[in-house]
This record gives structure tokens, C-alpha cells and sequence, in this order.
């Protein structure tokens, strides 16, 4: 039989990190950190980011498309050749009464949140089996626990997350992949930058810490989860601030 | 690069191969060779990986992204995925698009 198997891409000897939604805000932070960790990361984003990094590359990425992200993945395998941690930190919130929500709104969330999530975990795997290793890590938010009200849209799509990591942490724990989410406490990013202050003070104010998380709050959960030595640690959610 | 129907067909068997339980006598490997259902030696976890190896291993070799658990592929009444044979077709034909459409 003739032997058509094919050469595999060039595969670099750093290990490489995508992280979603690092234009700005925390998953810039988590990307930023991770190249100091030693990282190389691919970063994505709908914008072009404002910044660079020695070992960065930024890709305009919409998560929320399945063309997109196979681009995305292409780029990745075809420049790296490899993909050991998968941060999907992409997000979008919707912060109002259930009765003021368009359909576009539920649409759209459900799209980046869930979707998108989704997409770029079974993308992200694909990468990753070859290694029989990989660490996916997912962003939920304490608006699931907290049932927080003016969040019934974001938290239910929240909700879809921390499912969709416990379920794949099962369909995925063969090929040496974890899936494992965190749940940030209020941090001071985009993401909530249209909450009144008081909002946000008063869901601090029920937390078992009453401060606002940080960047690096929500970036020692995701290093916990994706050191090589964390490789028994998967399906778990860790709510920051004790919620 | 495209890739022929016979040069597919012996990717997938060579795949394939890769994904036998240990231990038991190698069995003849061909077109015809059963994936799932009746008489299919892979389990259900392995014909998973089956899928994402080929398809990857397709990408790297064309330069492509195909992705072999389309929604055409899962709403077909007999499946592509059903003997090495009908994946391998059904791995050109969506080269053959992707070739087109470039």
C-alpha cells in the first residue's frame, strides 16, 4: 500500500495558549501573563488590538461564527502545529429586566457566550488530542449562583457554560484534556462598565468577600487549572469572592 | 493539493489501524472495512478519535478545514461514516467543494 500519510505541520517547542476576547480588559491580562509564564499565545478578538507583546499574535476572530473559528484553528495549526490551553474568556452581558430584552440581545449572547464557547472547545480539542493533553478553561460568572436579577439572560447563558465544561470535561477526559470554568466576581472591565456603581456595590455587599475581584483574582484560578500538575482537576466551576 | 480517492481510502486505513483494540490479530483493512453497526471493531470513543485524526490529518495535508461531522454528514440517511470506503468519498467530495469554491 502506498504510504499517503501526510507530513505534520512544524510543531514548536513552546507551548501555545489561545486566548478569546484579549483585545482588552481581562482576557488582554490573562494573555499578557500567560506569555510571561512562558506562553506563546494567539489571542482573538471582532477588533484589532491596540497592543503588542513579543510572542503574541492577534487574530480578528468571531467566535460566534463556525467559519471564523476554523480560520482561527487553521491559523493555529498550520503556524504552531500545536495547542496545549484553550481560554475562552469571549464574552458578552446583557444587563437588564427580562421584560426590556430584544430577541436580537438573546440571540447575540447566546451566540458568544454559549456558541461561541462551544465552537472553540470542540476546535480546541481537536488540536489537542493529538498531544493527549490539553487544559480548557471556560468563563462562567457569579451571576449563576447568585441568580442575580436584570442578568436572567447573561447568567442563564452562564449556566449553559458550566454544563457544557462538566459535560465535556467527561467526553474529553479520555484524550487527556480538562475542562474545568471559573466564575469571576465583579471586576471593573467592559463587561460591566454600563452597571450603575450602587448595582454592583450592592452584589458585592452579599458576597462572603465584600471587594471587587481583579485580573489577578481570575488569573490564579486559570494558572491553577492549567498547570501540568492540575491534570486530575476537571469539571469543576470555582466561584471567585464566595459567591 | 487534492487528494485521490484510492490516496484517502489508504489514509483512513492507515488511520484506522491506529485505533485497534491491542492484543487481538490484525484484521484485513479496506474500503469495505465496517466503522460502526454490526461486525465494527471500534468502539464507540475510538471511531470519534477516527474522525478527528483523519480530518485533521486531511487539513494538514491539504491545507484545508474540513470538518467531517458536518451537518450534512449527520442528517444523511446512510451515513458517510459507514465503512472506511463511503468516509474516504465523502472526504473528496467536500475537497472537491472546498477546491471549487476557492
Amino acid at each position: 500500500m502506498k504510504n499517503v500519510t501526510p507530513p505534520k505541520p512544524e510543531v514548536t517547542q513552546t507551548p501555545v495558549a489561545l486566548v478569546t476576547g484579549s483585545r482588552t480588559g481581562l482576557g488582554r491580562f490573562i494573555a499578557q501573563s500567560l506569555i510571561q509564564r512562558g506562553y506563546r499565545v494567539v489571542g482573538c478578538s471582532r477588533g484589532e488590538a491596540d497592543w503588542t507583546l513579543d510572542g503574541y499574535e492577534h487574530i480578528l476572530a468571531d467566535v460566534s461564527n463556525e467559519r471564523s473559528v476554523l480560520d482561527l484553528m487553521g491559523r493555529i495549526r498550520s503556524a504552531y502545529g500545536r495547542l496545549d490551553v484553550a481560554i475562552n474568556n469571549a464574552g458578552i452581558a446583557s444587563m437588564n429586566h427580562a421584560l426590556l430584552v430584544p430577541g436580537a440581545t438573546v440571540d447575540r449572547v447566546l451566540g458568544v457566550n454559549v456558541t461561541g464557547t462551544f465552537l472553540v472547545c470542540r476546535e480546541s480539542a481537536k488540536l489537542m488530542q493529538r498531544r493527549k493533553a490539553g487544559r480548557i478553561v471556560n468563563f462562567s460568572s457569579i451571576a449563576v449562583p447568585m441568580r442575580l436579577e436584570g442578568e436572567a439572560l447573561y447568567a442563564a447563558s452562564k449556566s449553559a457554560v458550566e454544563t457544557l465544561t462538566r459535560v465535556l470535561a467527561r467526553e474529553l477526559g479520555g484524550f487527556g484534556i480538562t475542562v474545568n470554568a471559573v466564575g469571576p466576581s465583579p471586576i471593573d472591565t467592559d463587561l460591566i462598565r454600563s452597571v450603575p456603581a450602587a448595582k454592583i456595590d450592592q452584589l458585592v455587599e452579599r458576597m462572603a468577600l465584600k471587594r471587587r475581584g481583579t485580573p489577578e483574582d481570575v488569573f490564579n484560578v486559570v494558572e491553577f487549572f492549567v498547570r501540568p500538575e492540575s491534570s486530575a482537576i476537571t469539571g469543576q466551576i470555582v466561584y471567585l469572592g464566595g459567591a | 493539493m487534492i487528494l485521490s480517492l484510492q490516496e484517502c481510502t489508504d489514509l483512513v486505513c492507515e488511520i484506522y489501524k491506529q485505533f485497534l483494540p491491542p492484543g487481538q490479530p490484525s484484521p484485513e483493512v479496506k474500503g469495505e472495512t465496517r466503522l460502526f453497526g454490526d461486525n465494527a471493531l471500534l468502539d464507540s470513543a475510538a471511531l470519534v478519535s477516527l474522525l478527528v485524526e483523519v480530518e485533521q490529518q486531511i487539513n494538514d495535508a491539504v491545507g484545508t478545514d474540513i470538518v467531517l461531522a458536518d451537518d450534512r454528514a449527520m442528517s444523511q440517511k446512510r451515513s458517510p461514516f459507514r465503512n472506511i470506503g463511503t468516509l474516504a468519498e465523502y472526504v473528496v467530495m467536500l475537497l472537491s467543494e472546498k477546491c471549487d469554491a476557492a
